[in-house]
């Protein structure tokens, strides 16, 4: 084995990370003996994860910004992985993925260098990093098409009840009710969206494939202004805050009591 | 009041007077923030995990001075003291506003702290890791809409002037 992917983010499902890692991963084009996708597990169980590293010549992290640095949990990690390498004097190429929340990839740019200087206290090579901005946004991007699918589904079948309420029955009424051109026009800017960050991770993998190194490249959303890239983002979060946690958006506004207001 | 957040028990914290003072210890173990979102959606302004840190936001909204002690471990603090940190953006609103042409979190409350950090064991310290450290911690202080940063590089916790 040669390539290890690690996500190293600590959600158990659906992590941003693994998804931009999926990426990777695909354009490398590796089968199962070049390549093993693992989830960074909790502290203290590390030995599996340090025994796939001992046989990788390659490893691609992947990792979220935490309040513009490494994760707390990562830290843990790499503090662990740090002492194992000079233990047992490994000599793998470190990539990394990381994504943050905000609109500009750039701001992932204190994690990579912290990174990179883990690199040097470990005697490890840095591969290089690609730091993707609108990380959150772009990993809710990939649920948009299916989401798009089941309404045009929804419309379509309503559609064909009432034709069947009124004893008439017509293809084309039910095709055209589902908005197909719409439909397409929607999926094709999500994606539109999501190119820069698929471009990227595709020259990461070409670099991969080849063991070649290179420094710190940012992506985001494109052909999405900053203002755009807001509005979608204070939509998303109240909808999902009403939807997952049955909470009204105000409430997103609370504020606790100082504590000097309750003594 | 003011807020330490520290790694190292070489300082008596636990003698400052607690109406003036909130000590955190980052050394003792607690839950990693693990990303869920809750304390922006689920429960607004403190964290979904019911521990110490739980209520971070609030804390870091009494106060008008914020005081990190901890060492340096590749241009970042130490896990203890990350971890009161990532645990803490209940003080913030999930929106963006837009500082210097990028894209930053709206602040949850209108008081603003002054933001001092001490990194002790410096001497060793490389002047590129400062560099890391110092651009990291620029960067963090405007997400955390601190009012002024410093950050001062000591020998001992016992430099830390309170």
């Amino acid at each position: 084995m040669k390539t290890l992917f690690i996500d190293a983010s600590p959600k158990r499902k659906w992590s941003n990370s693994a998804y931009f890692l999926g990426y990777v991963c695909t354009f490398l084009g590796a089968n199962k003996n070049d390549s093993l996708t693992i989830k960074l597990p909790r502290a203290n169980k590390y030995n599996d994860v340090f025994e796939h590293i001992k046989n990788c010549d390659k490893v691609v992290l992947g990792v979220p910004v935490y309040v513009d640095g490494l994760p707390s949990h990562v830290l843990v990690f790499l503090k662990e992985l740090e002492k194992f390498c000079h233990d047992n004097q490994l000599t793998f190429t470190l990539y990394t993925v990381s994504n943050c929340g905000f609109f500009e990839g750039t701001q992932t740019q204190h994690l990579l260098a912290q990174l990179k200087l883990w690199c040097d206290k470990s005697n490890i090579k840095w591969g290089g990093g690609v730091g993707i901005g609108a990380g959150e946004m772009l990993g809710f991007l990939r649920f948009l098409p299916i989401i798009f699918i089941i309404i045009a589904g929804v419309l379509g079948s309503v559609e064909l009840v009432s034709q069947l309420i009124n004893n008439t029955f017509s293809v084309t009424d039910i095709i055209s009710s589902m908005g197909i051109p719409f439909l397409l026009i929607r999926i094709g800017i999500s994606t539109i969206f999501s190119m820069g960050m698929m471009v990227k991770l595709f020259e990461m993998s070409r670099k991969l494939k080849k063991s070649e190194t290179f420094d710190c490249v940012y992506t985001g959303l494109i052909l999405c202004p900053k203002w755009l890239f807001m509005a979608l983002a204070s939509c998303y979060w109240f909808i999902r805050m009403l939807i997952m946690h049955k909470n009204m958006p105000w409430t997103a506004f609370r504020k606790e009591n100082k504590i000097s207001e309750t003594k | 009041m003011k807020l330490i957040v520290h790694d190292n028990d070489g300082m008596k914290w636990k003698e400052l007077p607690s109406k003036d003072y909130i000590v955190i210890d980052a050394s003792k173990p607690s839950a990693s923030c693990f990303g869920c979102f809750g304390c922006w959606l689920k429960t607004p302004g403190s964290c979904v995990l019911k521990d110490s840190l739980k209520e971070m936001g609030r804390n870091l909204a009494s106060v008008d001075e914020y005081i990190i002690v901890s060492e340096v471990n590749y241009g970042v603090f130490t896990p203890g003291v990350k971890r009161v940190l990532d645990r803490s953006i209940s003080y913030l609103l999930p929106f963006f506003r837009i500082i210097d042409k990028e894209i930053h979190h709206v602040p949850r409350y209108k008081q603003q702290f002054d933001f001092k950090i001490y990194i002790y064991n410096s001497k060793n310290i490389s002047d590129l890791e400062k560099d890391v450290l110092e651009k990291y911690i620029a960067g963090m202080a405007i997400n955390m809409n601190a009012k002024s940063t410093q950050v001062y590089y000591i020998e001992s916790v016992e430099e830390v002037v309170l």
